[in-house]
């Protein structure tokens, strides 16, 4: 049985290039790892707040992956409590990036 | 040594499986120590048989922003622009509410409540950041496997919290959404459940009780099949039930009592606080070698070993609203406070300590205090003190391994502080300072104004003191006064001389709502009062004397006034650029000079002080006193503050001291005071 693993990716804002990997802990710990642990990964991003299934592609170009658009879970019936279209500042300049990646042949 | 887990799982519900708690920390709570609230409730819930994991996702973010700008924003940037609440708001509302040109533009740019530029731009990388630091968080568990999910806010944790229980709810509906801490206590808790859906539960006061006992209903329900949004509440916890019963206090009005909390009044009670998550993630991310850089150095264990404020039980200061409605002092026993302390060594190792307390216990110095001193490395402490020590307290902290404090001083002028009821004088608070610095005790310390009935010429007062305290540790921080909610200064505001309240701007642009409904759950408040504009000229001098002081403090320049025994003679040295004169040569002392420091080394009536040092310099030297005494007084080593005179020179400490030669004549006792 596969387990899911979460990572953060951190790039270079400006070339989009790999700076740092760090596993995601359930304490919320972050747990660095060698950016080549990517190229093993299947990899699913999470973009305008809906996951994507991997391809090929996507799995090469790991770290152009962002999240972006808004967040889900916005009562849009909550009184005065409204839906913004777009996340403050969140961009191609977003120096944070995560996505979800399972590790298939990991066994737990 | 008393038993701290008298009742470990026996209360445990049998009637099912155990309950699944989380608990979370969010940012911008400290990184460099545990919560103390969530490591209480922890070891609670253990003993009702509940599980419960601590997520410190403060610590992620730490990580992910970095230690130093963490900490500023954390620690750092003043709270009445409430950034680390408007960054995360951003990330809940998006730029309908605000965006970082107005929110500079109308808070961070204002003259009174806003922040000088050379900081924005951490705020800024912390907005970029906070959306994917939201979704880290929510993605790093399974939220379903929880029955409750528990938010702590203190301070500037309350959006980041929303923000994630937003998620969760979203796709998880069957976990408990519970918000407790500072930000919900009485009345200021109802605003969020009327406005934010997904919040279950409000906490509007200590939690010790009635945390655990609503999540053994919530197990009991469970057990039973029975829905848990049925479940009714203990006291101290508010639900959706308590909005359709209508109980909706507005501004000034109470939480009807029947749902008030129950304060905690046997702190001996309580169980020791569980920390394992915090110093499990702390060495993950590596802040536990971090921390130390930048002045800080820990992390730090979060202790208590009392509630509320024995002062302020009698004379409450007139701007504080730290105790909210649980003012009651409240302590542990020594004995306990030992235990407690040797149980988290065993845990998490040697560490510091800071102390939550609010003010220190003085029976303390009867029996904790000499026990710690007795060890034969007393570990680093912190605590809030009161500033009315006599010096032999003072060393007693020290020795204890109180090397800093909180003394709780707030102005250098005994007008203000009778308007702050503060109950020390100037005097006390140049003494304390002093006997800090001489124990090796860091000291931090303010200077509050704007009070409506200041009098005008206590600016000025103070602005011709401070370059004489130039050789001691500046102030932290120099400020107007805020209005804080549960102070004196809020409840009786017309009696103390303030109008027009209203929450600062700042919430303005964290809460889409009516400015009533604002003013339900903010703390801090501004105000006008008729001085306000004088009181404000007065305070840019201050301001502008205190940075100048900080300043050169930072770049090390030295500033010495001391007197030291060199040679067996009584020696000052008198070295103070802020005084804007040349250094004074090295000069030594008169008996009649050094009987006159040494009996102001506590506040002194002038009369009082010159009657000791006569009995040196006799009746046939009465001219030599005067003298002596008016240069020491022009010279700014002997201060007159509100009629006591104060000596502002650092003292020898008394081992040197008995190394002076006394002339044929001269009182003995000039070798052993102080």
């Amino acid at each position: 049985m596969s387990k899911l693993h979460k990572y953060l990716v951190t790039t270079d804002a400006d070339t989009g290039e790999v700076i740092r990997v760090e596993q995601l802990g359930s304490a919320g710990d972050l747990t660095e790892v060698a950016p080549e642990t990517l190229g093993a990964l299947k990899v699913a991003a999470v973009v305008d707040g809906t996951v994507r299934e991997p391809d090929a592609a996507q799995a090469e170009q790991a770290p152009g992956v962002f999240i972006s658009g808004e967040l889900p879970g916005v009562d849009e019936e909550a009184p005065g409590i409204f839906v913004s279209g777009e996340l403050p500042e969140v961009d191609g300049g977003a120096p944070g990036v995560f996505f979800n990646a399972e590790l298939a042949e990991t066994r737990h | 040594m008393p038993d701290l887990h008298p009742s470990s799982n026996e209360e445990a519900s049998r009637e099912g499986p155990p309950l699944r708690v989380a608990l979370v920390v969010m940012p911008f709570a400290s990184g460099d120590r545990p919560s103390l609230a969530t490591g209480l409730l922890k070891a609670a819930l253990a003993r009702v048989g509940a599980q419960c994991e601590v997520k410190y996702f403060n610590l992620t973010f730490w990580k992910m922003l970095g230690h130093g700008r963490y900490r500023t924003i954390s620690q750092a940037l003043p709270n009445t622009v409430l950034a680390g609440e408007w960054l995360f708001s951003q990330v809940f509302w998006g730029r309908a509410v605000s965006d970082w040109d107005r929110y500079e533009a109308e808070i961070l740019d204002d003259p009174l409540w806003g922040m000088g530029a050379e900081q924005r731009g951490i705020i800024r990388e912390a907005l970029a950041l906070a959306p994917s630091f939201v979704r880290l968080a929510y993605e790093s568990n399974d939220w379903s496997r929880f029955d409750v999910v528990g938010f702590t806010s203190t301070f500037e944790q309350t959006m980041a919290s929303l923000c994630l229980a937003r998620l969760i709810r979203a796709d998880h509906p069957g976990p408990r959404l519970a918000f407790g801490g500072a930000n919900f206590e009485a009345g200021m808790g109802l605003p969020y459940l009327e406005r934010f859906p997904f919040v279950d539960y409000v906490s509007i006061g200590e939690a010790d009780h009635s945390f655990p006992e609503l999540c053994q209903r919530l197990a009991r329900a469970k057990a039973e099949g029975v829905d848990l949004a049925s479940v009714e509440l203990p006291r101290g916890i508010l639900g959706r039930s308590d909005l359709r019963r209508g109980a909706m206090p507005i501004l000034g009005d109470a939480v009807p009592s029947s749902r008030t909390p129950e304060v905690v009044e046997a702190l001996d009670d309580l169980p020791t606080p569980d920390f394992h998550e915090y110093f499990d993630v702390a060495a993950k991310i590596g802040c536990d070698r971090s921390v130390g850089e930048g002045g800080s150095a820990g992390p730090w264990l979060s202790v208590e070993t009392s509630r509320g404020c024995w002062w302020g039980r009698k004379n409450h200061c007139t701007f504080c609203g730290l105790n909210g409605e649980a003012m009651g002092f409240r302590r542990k026993g020594a004995a306990r406070v030992r235990a407690e302390l040797a149980e988290l060594e065993d845990r998490h190792g040697r560490r510091p300590i800071q102390f939550t307390d609010n003010i220190l216990a003085h029976d303390f110095f009867e029996d904790l205090i000499p026990s710690w001193a007795a060890e034969p490395e007393p570990v680093r402490k912190f605590f809030e003190i009161k500033a009315n020590l006599r010096r032999g307290q003072v060393e007693a902290l020290a020795a204890a391994g109180i090397v800093q404090v909180q003394p709780g001083i707030e102005s250098l002028d005994d007008a203000t502080l009778v308007e702050m009821r503060k109950g020390v004088s100037a005097a006390q608070n140049v003494a304390l300072l002093r006997w800090a610095a001489e124990s090796g005790i860091s000291a931090y310390w303010n200077i509050l104004f704007g009070f409506p009935r200041e009098p005008a010429d206590s600016y000025a007062r103070q602005i011709e003191l401070l370059p004489r305290l130039s050789h001691l540790r500046p102030p932290t921080a120099c400020a107007l006064i805020r209005l804080d909610r549960f102070s004196p200064n809020f409840n009786e505001w017309r009696e103390h001389g303030f109008s027009e309240i209203e929450p600062l701007p700042a919430y303005r642009h964290i809460f889409p709502f009516a400015a009533g409904d604002i003013a339900r759950l903010a703390y801090f408040f501004r105000y006008q009062h008729p001085q306000l504009e004088a009181a404000l000229a007065g305070g840019r001098a201050l301001i502008k004397a205190v940075k100048r002081w900080r300043g050169a403090h930072a770049a090390g320049e030295v500033s010495r006034l001391e007197l030291e025994v060199v040679e067996g003679e009584a020696v000052l040295f008198d070295e103070r650029p802020l005084l804007g004169a040349p250094p004074r040569p090295a000069r030594r002392l008169s008996a009649v000079e050094l009987a006159l420091m040494l009996a102001c080394d506590r506040p002194r009536k002038p009369a009082v002080a010159l009657k000791v040092a006569g009995a040196v310099a006799g009746e046939d030297a009465r001219g030599e006193l005067v003298e002596a005494f008016a240069r020491l007084r022009e010279e700014g080593v002997l201060l007159e503050l509100g009629g006591s005179l104060i000596t502002a020179a650092l003292l020898p400490r008394p081992a040197a001291l008995a190394e002076l030669k006394i002339a044929a004549g001269e009182p003995s006792w000039l070798r052993r005071a102080p």
